[in-house]
C-alpha cells in the first residue's frame, strides 16, 4: 500500500468489549440492592444511597468511553501503528513483514452493527496479539494493506459442501457437545427454574425405555452423548460452512462460516507443518482431513487449522498441491523395526487383560452396583479394542523419510493417525530417546519437535538407530 | 568435535541437594515411629525405603548419570546426551535457539559451575555442570 489511512478510532461497538474490563465497578450497586432487596420498607433509604450507583455507573461509562476515544490506529506503507492508554500513553508499531496471521471474525451482533474483529498476530514474543473491533471498510482496507501487492496467480480451493459435512460428521467431539449443552441446561435451568432440569431429565428417561436392549442408565449416558454429539456437528457445520481457500504469492486466506463469520490469512512462511488426520473409520472410508499448524493460530491450545475437509488421498495432494506447493510429502524410507508389533500392542493387551479381573472384584466388593459395573467395564472394551487395531495399522504404516528437502511423518498420536510433512528447516530440535531394552537391539524413538508456543512433538516409535543417525547426521 | 563432558563436582552438587531434600522424609519416618497407634513395622519399614532410595541415588544413579551426560556445540546446532535407564539424544539447532538462562545456586557458585538452561522456538535443553567460562563463552556462541 502507497497512501497513509488514519488514524482512526475503532468502531464504537469495541466500547462493548471495553465494558466488560470495568464490570468490577458495578459491584458496588449490586451489593447495596442485594442489602435492600425482599423488604418495601428498604427502598427509601435505597433511594437516597441511589446516588453512588449513579457515580459507578457514570465511571464505568466514561472509563469506556476514554479508553475507545484514546485508543487509534494508523496505516503507514510499512506497517500499523497504534496508540493507546488515558493516563499512560503507549505507542505500538507492527511491520507488515512480521504479521504471521490475521483473523477477521464477523459474528451476527457485530454485523448488524456493521462491524468486524481483527485478530493480528505477528512472530515476536512481546505484544504478539492485537484485536481491534473496527468498521467493515476498515477492516477490509487493513485485511488488503496485510496482503502482498502482486497478486499474481491466485489459486482457490473450494471443497464440496457434502465434504464439509462428512467432516463434521466424523470429526466431530461430543464431549465438546456434551459441555455445550451442560452449560446451556444449567443457565436455562437458573432462568426457567429448576423443574426444568428435573423435566428435561424425565424425558430422557422416557426416550432410554424405548432401548430395551441395553440398562436404562447406560441408555441415557448414550442419549446425552448422541446429543451432545448432534449439537458439535451443528456448531461444527456452523464453523465451516461455506468454506473456501484463496491462494495468493506469500499469503492464503481461508473463508469459514455463514453464521458465524471468520476469515483468516497466514504467511505462508508461518506455516510449520501439513497435518493428514484419519481416525479409524476414515482409514476404512479412506478418508483424510488436511490441517496445517501455523505460527499465530491457535496460540493458547496449539490447534490446528482446517485446509481441506473430509477427501480421498488423491485429492487432497491435489489441493496442497494447489495451495502450499512448498510442502511435498516424501515417501516413507524408514520403518519401525521387525518384530515390534509387541512394542505397540503391550499397552492395550495388558489393559484388556485386567479389565475382567477388575470387574470381578469390584463387582464382589460392591455387589449392589455389580450390574453397573459389569456394563460400564464392558464399554472400555470398546476403546481399547479401537486403539490396538491403530496400533497395528501404525506398526505397519508409520516411519519417516525425507526428499527433496521436505519430511515425512507417519505416527498415532490418541485415537488419530498422522501423516506429518513439511520442510526439513521447520524442525526446531529432534531427540533420540533408547530405552534399556531398546539399547540391546540397537533401536530407539525418535522425537521431532517443530516451532510452536508450546512444543509439537511428533514421535516415531522403534526405529533403528543406525538408519535415523544417518538420515539426520 | 568432540564431546565434552561434565565437571566432577556436579556429583557433590547433586548428592548436597538431594541430601537436603531428605529432610522430609527423615521428619516423616521420625514423626511415624512416635505415633503410638501406628505398627512399628510400618515406621520402620518407610525408613527403610527412602534410605535405600537415598543409598541409590548416591551410589549408582548419580554417577551413572554423570558418566553418560555429555554435550557437544556442533556449527549447526548443539548436542546433549543423558539419561541412565533411558538413554536420551537431544539436538537443537543454533538457528532456533531464542535465549540462554545461566542457573547458579549456592554450591555451583563455590564450585565455579553453572548450568545453561537453552530456549528454543519449540523446547528447552538443559546443560549441567559446566565452568562458568565455559559457560559463558558457549553463551556466546549461541546467541
Amino acid at each position: 500500500m502507497s497512501a497513509v489511512i488514519g488514524p482512526h478510532r475503532q468502531h464504537p461497538a469495541a466500547m462493548l468489549r471495553h465494558t466488560l474490563r470495568y464490570l468490577l465497578l458495578l459491584t458496588l450497586p449490586f451489593l447495596r440492592a442485594l442489602r435492600y432487596t425482599g423488604a418495601p420498607q428498604n427502598l427509601s433509604p435505597w433511594i437516597r444511597g441511589i446516588w453512588i450507583d449513579l457515580t459507578a455507573v457514570g465511571l464505568l461509562f466514561l472509563f469506556v468511553y476514554l479508553q475507545w476515544k484514546r485508543h487509534t490506529y494508523r496505516l503507514t506503507p510499512d506497517g500499523l501503528y497504534l496508540q493507546q492508554g488515558v493516563v499512560l500513553l503507549r505507542s505500538h508499531r507492527i511491520p507488515y513483514h512480521h504479521v504471521a496471521t490475521i483473523t477477521v471474525e464477523r459474528p451476527i451482533y457485530l454485523r448488524i452493527l456493521r462491524a468486524a474483529r481483527i485478530v493480528i498476530v505477528t512472530d515476536v514474543t512481546l505484544r504478539s496479539e492485537v484485536a481491534l473491533t473496527l468498521s467493515e471498510r476498515h477492516a477490509n482496507a487493513m485485511l488488503a494493506a496485510c496482503q502482498p501487492n502482486e497478486r499474481t496467480q491466485r489459486r482457490c480451493y473450494r471443497p464440496h459442501w457434502y465434504h464439509v459435512v462428512v467432516l463434521s460428521l466424523l470429526a466431530s467431539n461430543s464431549l465438546s457437545g456434551v459441555v455445550l449443552l451442560i452449560t446451556v441446561l444449567y443457565r436455562s435451568s437458573r432462568l426457567f427454574g429448576g423443574h426444568y432440569g428435573q423435566e428435561l431429565l424425565n424425558n430422557l428417561e422416557a426416550a432410554a425405555d424405548y432401548i430395551r436392549i441395553i440398562p436404562n442408565t447406560i441408555a441415557v449416558l448414550v442419549l446425552i452423548l448422541l446429543c451432545g454429539w448432534g449439537i458439535a456437528v451443528v456448531r461444527s457445520l456452523l464453523f465451516h460452512l461455506p468454506f473456501s481457500v484463496t491462494r495468493d504469492e506469500q499469503a492464503f486466506t481461508v473463508y469459514s462460516g455463514k453464521i458465524l463469520r471468520r476469515d483468516h490469512l497466514f504467511d505462508v512462511r508461518s506455516v510449520n507443518f501439513i497435518d493428514l488426520q484419519q481416525t479409524l473409520v476414515c482409514k476404512l472410508l479412506r478418508l483424510h482431513f488436511v490441517f496445517v499448524q501455523c505460527v499465530g493460530h491457535g496460540k493458547e491450545r496449539d490447534a490446528l487449522f482446517l485446509l481441506v475437509p473430509a477427501c480421498s488421498r488423491a485429492h487432497s495432494a491435489r489441493a496442497t498441491g494447489t495451495l502450499l506447493p512448498e510442502f511435498h510429502r516424501a515417501a516413507v524410507t524408514i520403518r519401525p523395526a521387525p518384530y515390534s508389533l509387541l512394542r505397540y500392542i503391550r499397552y492395550p493387551i495388558v489393559i484388556l487383560a485386567l479389565v475382567h479381573p477388575t470387574a470381578t472384584v469390584l463387582s464382589r466388593l460392591f455387589p449392589i452396583w455389580a450390574e453397573a459395573v459389569g456394563h460400564l467395564l464392558s464399554i472400555v472394551y470398546i476403546p481399547l479394542v479401537w486403539l490396538l487395531i491403530l496400533n497395528v495399522i501404525d506398526r505397519y504404516t508409520g516411519g519417516i523419510g525425507i526428499e527433496n528437502g521436505c519430511i515425512t511423518l507417519r505416527y498415532r498420536s490418541k485415537l488419530t493417525l498422522h501423516t506429518v510433512f513439511f520442510p526439513t528447516d521447520r524442525i526446531v530440535s529432534f531427540r533420540f530417546r533408547q530405552s534399556f531394552f531398546q539399547r540391546r537391539r540397537n533401536l530407539c524413538d525418535v522425537c521431532i519437535y517443530t516451532h510452536s508456543k508450546g512444543t509439537y512433538c511428533h514421535r516415531i516409535k522403534n526405529v533403528r538407530a543406525d538408519d535415523i543417525n544417518v538420515l539426520f547426521e | 568435535m568432540e564431546f565434552r563432558y561434565p565437571d566432577k563436582r556436579v556429583q557433590i552438587c547433586w548428592s548436597v541437594y538431594t541430601v537436603s531434600v531428605t529432610c522430609v522424609p527423615a521428619t516423616i519416618g521420625i514423626w511415624l515411629t512416635f505415633i503410638p497407634s501406628l505398627p512399628r513395622w510400618c515406621a520402620v519399614s518407610f525408613n527403610a525405603l527412602w534410605c535405600a532410595l537415598l543409598l541409590f541415588l548416591l551410589t549408582v544413579y548419580f554417577p551413572r548419570r554423570r558418566k553418560g551426560l555429555r554435550y557437544r556445540v556442533e556449527q549447526s546446532g548443539i548436542t546433549v546426551i543423558g539419561g541412565v535407564l533411558t538413554v536420551t539424544r537431544r539436538y537443537i539447532p543454533l538457528s532456533a535457539v531464542r535465549c540462554v538462562i545461566a542457573l547458579r545456586g549456592p554450591l555451583e557458585r563455590a564450585f565455579g559451575l553453572s548450568t545453561l538452561l537453552v530456549c528454543a522456538a519449540g523446547g528447552r535443553l538443559l546443560i549441567e555442570g559446566i565452568p562458568v567460562a565455559d559457560a559463558e563463552a558457549l553463551t556466546e556462541k549461541l546467541l
